[in-house]
């Protein structure tokens, strides 16, 4: 009586366990074309190095930063931080990482955001990504200002919705549940995932010259 | 001697500042325009040459403006009918004639315009420079060769998706050619009759890039060939003709310009001397009255006047050197067809040559003064005090 017990328990385990492995790793899988951002999808060649430039300043400080009164480049350096960053990136920094071009604005002398542009490696070609982020590190918002996407995936990348959902994240954010909340098409994954990792990784960066800069200092 | 000149010339520090910068932005202006005319020679002369193409068949108008700019990858607002491709190659000079479909697509928006053409097989012995960096020609109507700036621009790879959006094509990278230096690098070539197909110009050809056996055959063939209807030719020595004696002309404009202000900034260093003169008048009898001959006071003035443009001849070389690509880009937006690459090149000559110049003008410049200086009385001058 024990034993059949024991038999019945042990199939239900074994079933569960086969139930719970096929979800895993087919039923979810194959079936929910969600942006799937770990470590195992991260695609290390999205982001090449190359200097992106910042086509329209003057209509993207009135958008993310109407109180700033000045501008000024600066450029970053990883420096110390290299090794962090490696670890939090899942790779060694780009060269553009490592040197990273970044504009601070101000209102008076004190900061009240930065604008980065990076050049993302887009399904169908460069995606330029313009990214504000806030003094204390976090989105204030995000554009596209060049792609050559089609269609689909230019209304993705172009709609505030997908945006809305970096607003106020930093670096340190869960991104992989950013990128599970929005049901993507399939063929606007990969651009949207470039530009995902773009702004994660463009985040850590700046943490980590703040960081650096701010250890310097002391 | 040639301290206490350099002393002097401290001693009005201002004044010798503002005469040496007159003088090296006069020696700057000149130094850059005979580099810029030397190298936009050179480069003409090394891009025509290095094309493979000895004439090009282009549609009725001006045929240097329409050669020049399919050269550039611009597109023309007329084409030629596609027949002119097999005419062209059924003449006996001919040993390559290769189509082209060039067609532009401006984004005004994102700063850039897309520069499509359209070529076939008949093309790759046209283009010797061409190698590629990775993958190779076209192997579907979809496939897409990217110039090395194009697909850096890009970011792609061979293999990788290249999408048009405002023709709603995608294009699958099959290679990417080598820098060449050439116009070629920022192109993107796809299959004619995909070109054709995706502006609208089936059984149309914006040019045909002709070679033949014997190059002396030339002007024979270019008489042949010029009897297509709707078409014109023009053949490459002509351009380069035309160009290099455009650029003639702009040069002699130019260097007229150029000549006047070396002569004002000699003016600028005769008056100098002169008030220099003057405001040391006691100065000069004194020197005279201890024992320094009218040759010694003579010499002194020519030698401030010397030291003053061979220094400021100096600093215009070097203002060349840091501001001679700004000069270039600006030139080189208003010409017609400007080669790829660098076309300043300041040469050890070029720089002898300006600072010869200089030099001469200012000794020409500083004689009248030195030679006032040396026939001042010693008591006259020691009386002006």
């Amino acid at each position: 009586m024990r034993s059949k017990r024991a038999g019945a328990l042990l199939i239900l385990g074994l079933t569960g366990i086969a139930l719970v492995w096929f979800l895993s790793n087919f039923a979810f899988r194959s079936s929910d074309p969600v942006l799937d951002v770990t470590e195992k999808t991260l695609r290390h060649d999205s982001e090449l190095t190359g200097v992106c430039p910042w086509r329209d300043p003057t209509t993207d400080r009135a958008r993310y930063f109407p109180t700033a009164t000045g501008t000024r480049e600066e450029m970053l350096v990883l420096g110390r931080q290299r090794k962090e960053a490696t670890v939090l990136l899942g790779r060694s920094p780009t060269a553009e990482e490592s040197l990273l071009r970044v504009h601070r604005l101000d209102r008076n002398g004190v900061l009240v955001g930065t604008i980065v542009t990076r050049c993302l490696r887009g399904e169908a070609g460069v995606i330029e990504l313009v990214l504000a982020v806030d003094a204390s590190g976090k989105v204030r918002g995000a554009h596209i200002q060049r792609m050559r996407e089609p269609d689909e995936t230019a209304r993705l990348l172009r709609s505030q919705a997908w945006y809305a959902l970096m607003i106020n994240k930093g670096a340190s954010a869960d991104w992989f549940i950013v990128g599970r909340l929005l049901q993507q098409p399939k063929s606007a994954q990969t651009s949207a995932r470039a530009v995902l990792e773009g702004v994660r990784n463009t985040l850590i960066v700046l943490d980590l010259a703040a960081a650096d800069a701010k250890s310097r200092r002391e | 001697m040639f301290r206490f000149a350099l002393h002097n010339l401290l001693r009005r520090r201002l004044r010798s500042l503002l005469t040496l910068t007159g003088i090296a932005m006069a020696i700057c202006v000149m130094a850059s325009l005979y580099s810029f005319g030397a190298g936009y020679e050179r480069g003409l002369n090394r891009e025509l040459k290095g094309m493979g193409i000895q004439l090009m068949l282009v549609p009725l108008g001006c045929p240097y403006d329409a050669a020049a700019r399919v050269l550039k990858g611009k597109s023309l607002d007329v084409s030629l009918p596609a027949s002119s491709v097999e005419t062209a190659r059924n003449d006996s000079a001919v040993a390559c004639a290769a189509p082209m479909l060039m067609a532009t697509i401006p984004r005004p928006t994102e700063g850039r315009t897309d520069m499509w053409v359209g070529v076939d097989d008949t093309i790759r012995p046209l283009k010797p420079w061409w190698k590629m960096k990775s993958g190779g020609w076209f192997i579907g109507s979809d496939s897409v060769l990217l110039g090395a700036e194009a697909a850096a621009t890009e970011l792609r790879q061979v293999g990788d998706l290249l999408y048009s959006p405002e023709t709603k094509r995608s294009f699958r990278v099959c290679g990417i050619l080598e820098r060449s230096g050439t116009s070629d690098d920022s192109l993107f070539f796809i299959p004619m009759l995909t070109a054709q197909a995706m502006f609208g110009q089936q059984g149309r050809v914006t040019a045909v890039a002709v070679r033949l056996h014997d190059p002396s055959q030339l002007s024979v063939a270019a008489a042949r060939l010029q009897k297509i209807p709707g078409a014109q030719v023009a053949t490459m020595t002509e351009m380069l003709g035309v160009f290099l004696n455009l650029l003639v002309g702009v040069r002699t404009l130019v260097l007229a310009v150029a000549a006047v202000s070396v002569a004002i900034s000699g003016l600028s260093v005769f008056n100098t001397m002169l008030t220099s003169v003057l405001e040391r008048t006691s100065e000069l009898g004194i020197l005279r009255a201890v024992g320094a001959s009218r040759f010694d006071v003579f010499v002194l003035m020519g030698l401030e006047a010397m030291l003053l443009t061979v220094f400021g001849s100096l600093l215009g070389l070097l203002l060349t050197l840091l501001t001679g690509r700004a000069i270039e880009q600006l030139i080189a937006h208003f010409l017609p067809l400007s080669p790829s690459g660098s076309l300043l090149e300041l040469t050890p000559k070029i720089a002898g040559y300006c600072l010869l110049l200089g030099v001469v003008t200012g000794v020409i410049a500083g004689i009248y003064p030195a030679w006032q200086a040396s026939r001042l009385q010693p008591m006259q001058a020691l009386h002006t005090e």
